[in-house]
């Protein structure tokens, strides 16, 4: 009998405490919402007793809880959180990565980009970074010049997948906008002064003046044959080329729809 | 030297079967398993998340443990006064606290080491691999620990448990803030300057034992980074044996 007593009143204090769980949280859905309030990280710094990467873990894990969360209806801390935690760890790449992807979405593009430029001054070994900022300044920005600069240092990333390196050889590479990128490139290569940029920027006109040639030299074999040649070595063999030219990436070149692409 | 090692081999037994020190193991491990969930939302960074904050839980759980047990150690023999038996022997006050010191160590390198056992098993589960490297900032770890608690014990020698654990947190916390002392060195002038710049080369600067950020992106330490901490720890350690004898003798027994 005391025994069922115990039990019952047992399961009672259970079951209030499930009720007053659900009754806290329909109060706080009620609450007025405020926005987190993110520490400065020179603040984090002088009090972590030096476990900066740990603590920049957790801010990373926060900021996506925050940003996954359903409260804020803004994310306007989402890129607090995540300079903070690079400046707390600023070898984690990811972060970086990151916030170049979604800050532009909470319109916080400038934001964005300077996070990204951070990760890439310090040349983190993360082609993500550059790859994101370099689709940020294309959609977001309208911008191709910068697009192109950094589809450029995301292929030449260590580690960085082979089809970004076929990417970043392929942007503005189409007919319509050739001229203008050949410009963007010819702007890079006379103004920068590094000779790496420099190289590159040489390599990616003669791969673009190499498709003009290319495509003019297609259009010579339709006139003359009525169809399009179904590789580059047709050019060759009717005369209009002397020889399948060597792209500088040592990509292979095809035609695709009576257009010279890479494979 | 006999009663040096009879007095570390009874401290060593005491440490280890105190009570506390299984509660704080326990929580230890269930805070090293739960970085093993904490990673998984991490957004693929898996292995850096649980490196980090593994490491970090050594290191917290370390000075917890050094704090609980060395603040009391020599502050229980005066309370108990069996101090006062041990004296009576030939035993001197050098013998005391360095056998103290050295049961104590050797204890929370035992802890230390198993709790490194469990994180190594836990990288290896989450796919990093045996992390060789991070017994690099373990080894500077346990150097680090014995001049916190030499430090713990100097203030044992002295003052309450509550009043040592305060004073040790306040002196890790400086040891590790150091280089702001020295930032703002060198934006002072003159005397404050002096004295910023004499802080900054005397108080225990424990920030050179911190490798844990670099471990953990696989950057392996230089010769100089493990033995300069380990000479800058004997020292330090046997400075404050020293003090802690001397506050022993200078009291009244």
């Amino acid at each position: 009998m005391k025994k069922a007593f115990l039990t019952g009143i047992f399961a009672l204090m259970l079951s209030a405490i499930v009720v007053l769980q659900i009754f806290s949280d329909r109060e706080k859905a009620k609450a007025i919402y405020s926005e987190p309030i993110v520490l400065k990280s020179d603040m984090i710094r002088l009090t972590d007793f030096g476990l900066h990467n740990a603590v920049a873990d957790l801010l990373w894990l926060a900021s996506i809880q925050y940003f996954g969360g359903w409260e804020s209806r803004t994310n306007e801390k989402m890129s607090e959180y995540l300079f903070n935690a690079t400046e707390l760890d600023p070898q984690f790449s990811y972060p970086y990565a990151f916030g170049v992807l979604i800050l532009p979405g909470i319109n916080q593009t400038d934001k964005a980009l300077e996070l990204g430029q951070k990760g890439v001054d310090l040349k983190l070994s993360d082609w993500r970074i550059p790859y994101y900022m370099a689709t940020t300044y294309y959609i977001t920005k309208d911008d191709a010049t910068n697009a192109a600069k950094y589809f450029d240092i995301a292929a030449n990333t260590k580690g960085a997948p082979d089809n970004i390196a076929h990417i970043a050889a392929r942007f503005g590479s189409n007919t319509s906008k050739r001229a203008q990128t050949i410009q963007i490139w010819q702007g890079i290569y006379e103004t920068t002064n590094d000779e790496v940029v420099k190289e590159r920027a040489k390599n990616y006109i003669i791969h673009l003046q190499i498709m003009d040639i290319l495509d003019q030299a297609i259009s010579i074999y339709f006139d003359q044959n009525k169809k399009y040649p179904e590789n580059i070595s047709d050019l060759v063999q009717a005369k209009i080329i002397n020889q399948v030219p060597l792209d500088p990436f040592g990509f292979e070149y095809i035609v695709t729809d009576g257009k010279a692409t890479i494979k | 030297m006999n009663n040096i090692i009879t007095i570390a081999k009874n401290t060593f037994k005491e440490t280890i079967r105190d009570r506390i020190l299984y509660a704080i193991l326990a929580f230890a491990f269930l805070f090293l398993a739960s970085t093993y969930f904490l990673s998984s939302i991490s957004l693929g960074e898996d292995i850096k998340v649980v490196k980090d904050l593994g490491l970090a839980g050594i290191y917290i759980f370390s000075i917890i443990i050094a704090v609980f047990l060395g603040t009391s150690l020599i502050y229980k023999e005066l309370e108990k006064r069996t101090l006062y038996i041990i004296i009576s022997k030939p035993v001197t006050f050098i013998d005391f606290v360095v056998g103290k010191f050295l049961g104590l160590w050797a204890g929370l390198t035992l802890n230390i080491a198993l709790m490194t056992l469990a994180y190594l098993i836990i990288v290896k589960i989450k796919g990093g691999g045996i992390d060789y490297i991070s017994l690099y900032s373990i080894l500077l770890l346990i150097f680090e620990v014995a001049i916190f608690i030499a430090l713990t014990i100097l203030f044992s020698s002295f003052t309450t448990p509550l009043a040592g654990a305060i004073y040790s947190i306040l002196f890790l916390y400086i040891g590790h803030s150091l280089l702001l002392l020295k930032q703002s060195a060198e934006k002072s002038e003159g005397f404050v300057k002096y004295l910023a710049d004499s802080a900054y080369y005397i108080l225990p600067n424990l920030e050179k034992f911190n490798i844990r950020n670099s471990v953990v992106y696989g950057i392996t330490p230089n010769n100089g980074e493990i033995v300069y901490p380990i000479i800058y720890s004997v020292i330090y350690t046997s400075i404050f044996i020293w003090l802690a004898v001397l506050a022993l003798k200078k009291q009244e027994l």
